[in-house]
């Protein structure tokens, strides 16, 4: 027989993970919070969340996020990555569009990764991030605006334009 | 869409398969906080400790009744009476999954031995089996934190002299990551690498090569030392991505890596026409070879094969089944009556796999890197021998010296071996003491001479009386070129004193 949480956690866990050590930049402190949603998920029982997977991020990045306020760790997450030279989409590039994310403000961070890496809509948005749905879009365009200036400055101090 | 809309959805995918590269550390259901009560102890939250709390006062109150009542609920033990309320556990976690694997409390790591390759042995520890990247960082921090108790004698762990950065309670001096078939490992170390001298430094660089190589799939690895471009482990730069091949220490000798056909011609009378009938056996290690050499044996108990072919292959470990990076096949007319996979974890040979596939037999000879090997045939009764590796610097690539070894006591008399493929067989000695003079000398003709194959040899060494000294002896064994006289192949052994 299928385990429900088994099959939710299996294909769930690792894009969380990954959404919130991009939202965190402190892989220990995802993983932490990415177990707590998952045992939230659990209290609070499949039948009474309508998404789990919005559920999840929403519950998560709350915890990664209050854990960054309460100790404010920095940990240089892209500095245990080696430097490639692909001809596009360099791992340098990558390290520079996450450090960039981390500029952001909570807010931006998590409407950013909620539209790009879990694909949600402007709505969903709204509805679970309680954000006005008139708003998502503005936020969204002035998150990616402000991570263009960032990841710009970033290239340009690498001297690595094309 | 605008012109704007679209470079904001460009940059924003961008953003998302930059989230999806990020290596993460994928926690298994199985060990997940979800699935484990042992782990959601620690997630307790105030009420729920408070509520713990009320319940060991109640406990200490009540005292054998409580516990009567607790194990008629059948509450799984994990510690004190206070660890898991039987009524706060829900329902789908009150039966863990507990899928052991017999291999995840065993790790195979490598330590390093002195004028040898490296060897591997398993150790007791847990591996992280998430991720490629999971193993290898357990793999080495199982090597970095060990006690010195646990290194088995007569081996080297230079890992262990490695203290990686701390935060806290988490070590965070290692970075691992991997790409194709090449693993970065970077090191934060404040307070360097904890080697000195070029043979420490080799060592170290041999132990994790290796260890971080035996992830399947993984033939090479770019080590750095965080904020750098490369890694310079006392004076030994290294600057490009390594593979066993490249610090095994047999560099000196070509491994070959082409294939070879071997015709075998019998005696008259020979046998009637009919399916060899074949058995192996091997030695690790040990006489008929020497350390950090493998003998395999294919004994040939009735009939003639007529030929047989040694190849040298790369083995992929993610599709072969086999442990180990390399291959060496051999295809012998006959057949052997024992079948299947051997694991010998023996380093270097990780396992045997026999297979008879009509009137021939396949042996595939699972092994840690490609040592250089050699071929001979000894007869009465008739056997095939494939020996591998063997003291690096007693192997040239026309003499393998087994005994003595590198490191032996110099003694007034003493017996030499090994495997030789020179010119007419002619195999020569000399004895030099610690001020490069010749104290003995000689010549010996080996079973065969030069060949595809190697001929045995062996002779008694008799130091004049009085003995040269109490020094240190170099044993050089070698062929004269019949051009001009040149010294060939020479193998020079270090006999030391203490």
């Amino acid at each position: 027989m299928t385990d429900p949480w088994r099959e939710l956690y299996e294909r769930e866990y690792p894009r969380l993970l990954r959404a919130l050590v991009a939202l965190g930049r402190d892989p220990a402190a995802a993983e932490d919070a990415a177990q707590e949603a998952f045992v939230k998920a659990h209290r609070t029982g499949l039948d009474r969340i309508e998404k789990p997977a919005a559920w999840l991020l929403v519950v998560g990045s709350r915890e990664v996020f209050r854990r960054a306020r309460r100790s404010r760790r920095e940990l240089e997450l892209w500095a245990s990555l080696p430097e490639r030279h692909d001809e596009i989409d360099t791992v340098a590039d990558r390290a520079d569009l996450l450090a960039a994310l981390g500029e952001l403000s909570e807010r931006q961070r998590t409407v950013v990764v909620a539209r790009y890496f879990y694909g949600l809509s402007y709505d969903e948005i709204a509805s679970h991030f309680d954000i006005k749905s008139g708003t998502v879009g503005a936020t969204l365009h002035q998150a990616i605006e402000r991570l263009r200036q960032i990841q710009l400055a970033g290239r340009l101090a690498r001297g690595v334009m094309r | 869409m605008s012109d704007e809309r679209r470079d904001d959805e460009i940059l924003g995918r961008a953003l998302g398969r930059a989230i999806e590269t990020l290596h993460v550390n994928e926690t298994p259901y199985e060990r997940s906080r979800m699935a484990s009560p042992a782990e959601r102890r620690a997630l307790f939250g105030l009420p729920q400790v408070a509520a713990t709390i009320a319940v060991v006062v109640l406990a200490v109150a009540l005292g054998a009744w409580f516990n009567s009542v607790r194990e008629a609920r059948e509450v799984p033990a994990v510690g004190s009476p206070t660890a898991v309320p039987a009524t706060t556990a829900p329902a789908a976690v009150a039966t863990p999954v507990a899928s052991i694997d017999p291999n995840r409390d065993r790790i195979w790591v490598y330590f390093a031995r002195d004028s040898l390759p490296p060897v591997g042995v398993y150790l007791q520890g847990i591996l992280d089996d998430s991720s490629s990247e999971g193993r290898t960082t357990s793999r080495l921090s199982l090597l970095m934190g060990l006690q010195p108790s646990r290194v088995p004698a007569g081996l080297l762990n230079p890992l262990g002299s490695v203290s990686p950065a701390v935060n806290g309670s988490r070590q965070t001096g290692l970075g691992v990551h991997t790409s194709g078939d090449t693993a970065y490992v970077e090191f934060n170390l404040p307070t360097g690498w904890g080697v000195s001298g070029s043979a420490q430094s080799q060592a170290l660089l041999q132990q994790i090569v290796y260890t971080v190589t035996e992830e399947p799939g993984i033939d090479s690895v770019v080590i750095t030392e965080r904020g750098q471009r490369n890694a310079v482990i006392d004076q030994l730069v290294v600057d490009k991505p390594l593979s066993r091949e490249d610090v095994s220490g047999y560099s000196r000798v070509s491994p070959q890596l082409i294939g070879e056909t071997w015709p075998l011609t019998c005696t008259t009378p020979c046998p009637s026409p009919s399916t060899a009938k074949l058995s192996n056996t091997f030695f690790v290690d040990k006489v008929p070879v020497s350390a950090g050499a493998m003998r395999f044996m294919i004994l040939v108990e009735s009939g003639q094969p007529s030929e047989f072919y040694v190849s040298p292959l790369k083995n992929d470990q993610t599709r072969s089944q086999l442990p180990g990076k390399s291959v060496l096949q051999i295809d012998i007319a006959g057949t052997d009556s024992k079948t299947g996979t051997e694991l010998v974890n023996s380093s270097p040979l990780r396992a045997i796999r026999t297979s008879v596939r009509g009137a021939r037999t396949v042996y595939e000879l699972a092994l840690d890197d490609l040592r250089p090997w050699r071929v001979a045939i000894l007869p009465n009764p008739e056997r095939i021998v494939i020996d591998l590796g063997g003291y690096p610097a007693s192997i040239s690539d026309t003499i393998a010296v087994y005994s003595p070894g590198q490191g032996d006591p110099p003694l007034r008399r003493f017996s030499v071996n090994g495997l030789a493929r020179t010119f007419e067989a002619a195999v020569l000695w000399r004895v030099r003491d610690g001020q490069n003079r010749i104290v003995a000398s000689g010549s010996t003709t080996a079973s065969i001479g030069t060949s595809q194959q190697w001929g045995t040899f062996q002779f008694d060494v008799q130091l004049p009386a009085p003995p040269p000294g109490t020094g240190d002896l170099f044993l050089e064994v070698y062929w004269a070129s019949p051009k001009d006289g040149s010294d060939q192949g020479l193998v020079r052994v270090h006999l030391k004193v203490g």
